[in-house]
């Protein structure tokens, strides 16, 4: 019996040092991470004693700056970093679209997002009415945003996001393919437009490449000519479709010259509907496999690289004597997160980028439009068409904050354009089944 | 004597007890109740009862992505299950190919659905491979715009689901045959049953429990299907592929403040899951006593 009890008492003697071992492993780790975290916290805010050596550091969130499509944001971050030595910018890249979304918007249901991020016009109108995003209006460069583009960083009233472009969707010419069939410049009236085609066609070249697995192309197109056709007559037209006074009707004639392209044999809008516009569309372009595109303006920058001799102009829509009018997006902007805890880091962030002269590479790089009055948009010889129409007043901003935007105005309109293409619904179905689908009359 | 010890018993499943409220019940809880607020992006919102659902019964948005769920899962279910039975019996009778071959035909599986999903759209696109050869066997006529034409669409991206997943069928049917008496068979075999009649009457009986599996497993995948559409397709043309998995990602992560709609949507496509899985599951255990 006595070795027994032996066996049972040394027994319990090596598990208490055994217990007494693991708790003082636990309480040893507690320790070192609570350390850990008090360091890293002194790190990443402004005040306290142990900040004055360290910079502060500043996350930023954005789909533009990768490897497809640099924008120059390097060049303007160590320009920022240079003029703010006691800013360390932590930017990170996110792919754009659904990806860009579902990060973000978790983090910032989480409450643990970057503090500055990337956002756009409909993100603004999510994100500002729920109080993620922190109000801008008292921003000094506020009153300098061109007065069409400050609907679209404002939500109730207030302001969420410094604006980084206006950028274009609308017609890629190939200047190479052109003169092929001795064309020597773009084409400013339908009827040219058509003209050209005729000939691209006649040698054996794509005129018009159209691809629209997605949807997207379809969309755009309509969109660039409803530009001319719709807008020059009717500026107020968004406005008045959402008090229920207009109606996709008064679209029936741009999105016939569609229909034209394909039934005068230039494009073969069912066969589109199988090409992918991210992949296959933009590679045969750059590729120089047809001579017009429809496409967004960042391309520009790819494109060159290719070596495509190429023009982004406003689709040519009207008759003779017409000018026709661009497509514009508001595009990228800037907001802070509500929650930041360093929010005059951020602010001086989105500061930097009101000014012209520190944004302007980007505006460069994206081919695009200086969204503030009196900021400087830069031309280059392919966009200098474009950017005249600009100029002159000849544009058009799709309405990405109102029935344009969110989960189902773009959608609605890329899928009511494939039925359209594939002979589904005739020009007046298309009509209707947007006008129930987006409001209006 | 075995002694019942609860509170040990207790402490072995707490952990997973634990980790099931966690991971499963808690984020249904929440869905749940997101369902019944008016929540923009998955925020803090006010409650709005069952007025979700309501819009959901008037929107035809919806009720296409049932339609076109219910229909991919239908063929996706039979087609699957009858290749990777045709596929498990030639193993069978074929020992000295089932060790390679059983291994090619799960290869398909063993990628992910997105690369699968790539893959094919440039296979299938207008100048992609498929067409290529049809037009060089002189059989033009059956060329088509797969995923650009809504008659196709659907059904393209249903084959990508049965090539990736007839395989792992097959595994399944023949580890059913592996598991049968051989000697029912020789027997059937030595009385002169034909081959067809022996699969009548002794194979298919015999695989009843390998076909409840493989049944549930196929329906409750096919009906979640997500990653195919949205790469192939993107739930287009013109919405023909949009299904409910589709529905719910647009309303959550495609803008538009829709975020306790699409909610409402998951609560949906679950109870059609719970419903379909059930019922048919239940059918086929039934199937399995009576035989």
């Amino acid at each position: 019996m006595s070795h027994v009890m032996n066996r049972s008492s040394s027994g319990s003697i090596a598990g208490r040092r055994r217990f007494t071992a693991l708790a003082a492993l636990s309480i040893a780790a507690a320790v070192s991470l609570s350390a850990c975290a008090s360091g890293t916290t002194a790190q990443t805010t402004s005040g306290g004693s142990s900040a004055a050596a360290a910079p502060t550091v500043l996350t930023v969130y954005g789909w533009k700056g990768g490897d497809a499509e640099p924008a120059n944001i390097a060049e303007i971050n160590a320009a920022f970093e240079k003029a703010n030595p006691d800013i360390k910018l932590d930017y990170q890249f996110i792919p754009a679209g659904d990806t860009y979304t579902q990060r973000a918007q978790s983090e910032l249901l989480a409450g643990k997002s970057a503090d500055v991020i990337m956002t756009d016009g409909s993100k603004v109108q999510d994100w500002g009415s729920v109080g993620y995003l922190q109000d801008l209006s008292a921003s000094p460069w506020l009153p300098g945003v061109r007065k069409e583009v400050t609907p679209f960083i404002s939500q109730g009233g207030k302001a969420y996001a410094v604006p980084m472009e206006v950028i274009g969707i609308d017609l890629f010419a190939n200047l190479d393919l052109l003169k092929q069939v001795g064309v020597s410049t773009a084409p400013t009236t339908w009827d040219e437009f058509l003209t050209d085609l005729a000939a691209l066609k006649a040698a054996g070249i794509t005129p018009i490449a159209l691809p629209n697995k997605d949807g997207w192309t379809g969309s755009a197109a309509i969109n660039a000519i409803a530009a001319t056709l719709v807008y020059q007559q009717n500026p107020d037209w968004d406005a008045q479709f959402l008090a229920g006074k207009a109606s996709f009707t008064d679209w029936a004639p741009a999105v016939q010259q569609v229909l034209d392209l394909g039934t005068k044999g230039y494009v073969d809008l069912k066969s589109e509907l199988g090409f992918d516009t991210w992949s296959t569309g933009l590679d045969d372009f750059k590729s120089g496999k047809s001579g017009f595109f429809v496409q967004g303006a960042w391309n520009q920058s790819a494109f060159t690289t290719a070596g495509v001799n190429d023009v982004f102009i406003p689709w040519p829509a009207g008759g003779a004597g017409t000018q026709p009018s661009a497509n514009l997006f508001v595009g990228t902007m800037l907001s802070i997160n509500a929650k930041s805890t360093v929010k005059d880091a951020a602010q001086k962030y989105v500061d930097f980028w009101a000014d012209s002269t520190n944004s302007g590479p980007f505006l460069e790089s994206e081919s695009a439009v200086s969204p503030f009055s009196q900021g400087t948009t830069p031309s280059s010889p392919a966009t200098a068409d474009f950017v005249k129409a600009v100029d002159a007043g000849k544009y058009r901003i799709l309405p990405s904050n109102t029935w344009f935007g969110g989960a189902t105005g773009e959608k609605a309109m890329m899928e009511e354009t494939q039925a359209l293409w594939l002979g589904q619904v005739d020009v007046n179905g298309w009509a209707k089944a947007l006008d129930a689908k987006l409001g209006g009359s | 004597m075995i002694e019942r010890k609860p509170l040990v018993a207790g402490a072995f499943i707490a952990p997973a007890l634990a980790l099931y409220l966690l991971l499963v019940i808690y984020p249904l809880a929440r869905g749940t109740q997101l369902s019944l607020t008016d929540s923009k992006v998955g925020n803090a919102a006010d409650f709005v009862g069952l007025a979700n659902y309501q819009t959901m019964w008037h929107d035809p948005a919806f009720w296409r992505a049932l339609g076109i769920t219910v229909s991919y899962a239908v063929v996706v279910v039979v087609l699957q299950n009858a290749i990777g039975l045709v596929l498990a019996r030639a193993l069978y009778l074929r020992p000295r190919a089932r060790r390679v071959a059983g291994v090619l035909i799960l290869m398909p599986t063993l990628m992910s659905a997105v690369m699968s999903g790539f893959v094919w759209s440039s296979l299938l696109a207008p100048n992609g491979a498929l067409t290529s050869l049809l037009d060089a066997l002189g059989l033009h006529s059956l060329t088509r715009i797969w995923l650009g034409d809504p008659h196709t669409a659907l059904w393209s991206i249903a084959a990508v689901n049965v090539w990736m997943f007839a395989g792992y069928s097959a595994a399944i049917f023949l580890a059913g045959y592996m598991n049968m008496p051989r000697e029912v068979l020789d027997a059937a075999q030595v009385d002169g049953a034909s081959g067809a009649r022996r699969f009548i009457s002794i194979e298919w009986p015999l695989l009843a429990p390998a076909l409840t599996v493989n049944v549930t497993l196929a329906l409750i995948g096919s009906l979640k299907v997500f990653d195919l559409p949205l790469v192939m397709t993107n739930g287009g043309p013109a919405g023909s592929t949009e299904t409910m998995s589709m529905l719910i990602y647009t309303m959550l992560f495609r803008g538009g403040g829709s975020f306790a709609y699409g909610a409402a949507i998951a609560m949906m496509l679950l109870v059609v899951v719970v419903v379909f899985a059930g019922t048919v599951q239940k059918v086929l255990r039934l199937r399995e006593e009576r035989l």
